[in-house]
């Protein structure tokens, strides 16, 4: 499984969690997959000062909780029920406000 | 571009497209080998007020396999960073650029390389410069000069260059894509029209250029120079690639957004010309983000290419032969997805392996040509395309006439190519098969790295004369 220490270089990741509380707080549930890029390279974080280190959730199946978190150069496929329902709810109330 | 705004996801993303991939042995330093990954396709001189960039947010990548597998074996990655000195001004240039590090360029590019190989990630360069777009000759007017400083040394006798280069592949794309036209051959086409000479839709255009210059013996498998053209380890497998993060977030403005996840290729080049005219629509984004080594997915594009059964149709009456012929094309499998093999053309074979990978194959035994052909192993010249591809080779008529099936007989003796198969032509005149003579159609090339000449100005190009000027050398 690859990791994110494949970049050998300086790591300057700072992370700014939009939902970094709801994240740590729900116990895992269903548990949790780690992929990273399938090439052989992944780029250097130093090599990409542009790019922030914000995290990115996408919700791709509400029935079974799963849930793709991008979070530097990784992917990680998370499966949680609650946090979805927990994170569809605020969407909804926001969008009723 | 062989491979431009050739896919429909690609079209829409310049700064991803690869449009040409060309690797050969280097003719004045025959112990390295040039490879040249062009994108950012048909750029238009006169390109202000913000002129052609690499993308920062893009992984540009040379990949190199030379060990039978379609694998990749050594990567170089290339990542770009734009820097802007003065945001209060909309100029590019608040004066003339005089060095690489001239106060009055206003946005620079640097740029990183690194290699990874047998596991390790290896930085070989880092803010590295990359030379300006060539505004025009009151902006920098001695260019050739200051683009030459841009050339850097690297690490194990490498030799790095990335910036804005004059357009070195020619093709009459209006016609082409006109419904299949050929200019000269326009009377015998099914809608007949006056025989007329080639357009190079590509003259007084330029293009961004990555280029490395490396030792043979740092890409061969037992990092060595091949003993001859039959050695096992003198054919490498080379393709170029650009990808972006899965996620982007637009942000307001410049530097606000936000890249996320794993790079996912968008672009990829080995052969020129295959996810023009080879991949069908409906497969060609599928084709930019898969890898060659799952090639064999697409191989009833090359068994059977749709161009081939156009052609006798187009040209009523003028390639029976290719009319009859409905067997899979076996040569153009072994040209573009394996190699050919020794025993196929007299001293020759560039074969990697049975995996079915487009990849462009360079057997650097083959030395350089002293009076190049550009109709490459087509004209004789085994040091041309599909021999890996240098910078002049007229790969449009090479695979062309392939197509048409002139080398067909290479897998099959028993089949007789049409007559046409070996006389049509996109733009060059076939009695002009020298470097020399793609003059006429206004393409030129340097003699030395990065081979590719010093970029068109914007003041004169769109040429205000007949033929592109170049002001500024």
């Amino acid at each position: 499984m690859a990791q994110l220490s494949r970049r050998a270089f300086i790591q300057k990741t700072s992370v700014g969690l939009a939902a970094a509380a709801a994240v740590t707080a729900v116990p895992l549930i269903g548990g949790t997959r780690r992929s990273s890029s399938p090439r052989k390279g992944t780029r250097s974080q130093s090599a990409l000062p542009n790019s922030s280190s914000g995290l990115v959730a996408h919700i791709t199946d509400r029935k079974t909780g799963e849930i793709h978190i991008y979070l530097g150069e990784q992917e990680i496929i998370h499966h949680d029920r609650a946090l979805v329902s927990q994170l569809l709810s605020a969407a909804k109330s926001t969008s009723n406000s | 571009m062989s491979s431009h705004r050739e896919a429909p996801s690609i079209s829409q993303d310049p700064v991803a497209d690869s449009t040409d991939l060309y690797a050969f042995v280097s003719p004045d330093r025959p112990d390295t080998i040039t490879v040249i990954a062009n994108y950012v396709p048909l750029q238009l001189p006169a390109g202000g007020p913000n002129f052609y960039e690499f993308g920062d947010d893009v992984l540009y990548e040379i990949n190199i396999s030379n060990s039978g597998d379609a694998q990749a074996d050594i990567v170089y990655q290339f990542s770009f960073t734009t820097v802007m000195a003065d945001p209060s001004t909309f100029l590019y240039n608040t004066g003339q650029i005089q060095s690489l590090d001239s106060p009055t360029w206003n946005r620079r590019q640097f740029y990183s390389v690194v290699r990874i190989q047998n596991g390790r990630q290896e930085l070989l360069g880092e803010n590295i410069p990359c030379p300006p777009c060539n505004v025009g000759v009151r902006s920098i007017p001695h260019y050739g000069t200051l683009a030459q400083a841009a050339i850097t040394s690297l690490p194990d006798g490498i030799t790095v260059f990335a910036g804005q280069r004059a357009e070195g592949f020619y093709v009459d794309l209006g016609s082409i894509f006109d419904l299949g036209d050929l200019r000269a051959f326009s009377p015998d086409q099914i809608i007949p029209g006056p025989a007329a000479a080639g357009v190079n839709a590509t003259a007084g255009l330029n293009v961004h250029t990555i280029a490395l210059q490396i030792p043979i013996s740092s890409v061969t498998a037992n990092g060595t120079m091949p003993s001859s053209v039959t050695d096992p380890n003198a054919t490498i497998g080379i393709w170029t690639t650009a990808s972006r993060q899965k996620v982007r977030i637009t942000g307001e403005s410049e530097g606000q957004g936000l890249s996320a996840g794993p790079f996912q290729q968008v672009s990829r080049l080995g052969n020129p010309l295959i996810n023009e005219v080879i991949i069908p629509m409906g497969q060609k984004d599928a084709w930019n983000a898969s890898y060659p080594s799952q090639d064999e997915q697409f191989i009833s594009s090359y068994q059977h290419p749709e161009l081939a059964g156009l052609l006798p149709v187009l040209y009523p009456g003028v390639f029976p032969h290719l009319a009859g012929l409905t067997a899979a094309r076996a040569d153009l499998v072994a040209i573009l997805l394996t190699g050919i093999p020794t025993g196929v053309v007299p001293g020759f074979q560039n074969y990697t392996g049975p995996i079915y990978a487009d990849m462009l194959r360079l057997n650097v035994a083959v030395p350089p040509s002293t009076n190049p052909s550009i109709y490459g192993l087509l004209g004789g010249d085994a040091a041309g395309f599909p021999n890996g591809r240098r910078v002049f080779d007229d790969v449009t008529t090479i695979e062309l006439r392939a197509v048409a099936g002139a080398t067909y007989p290479l897998v099959a003796p028993s089949y007789s190519a049409d007559p046409a198969a070996g006389l049509i032509y996109d733009l060059v005149d076939p009695s002009k098969t020298s470097v020399s003579g793609l003059s006429t159609i206004m393409e030129r090339y340097a003699t030395a790295f990065p081979y590719l000449s010093t970029p068109w100005d914007g003041f004169n190009n769109p040429a205000t004369t007949p033929s592109p000027v170049l002001a500024n050398p």
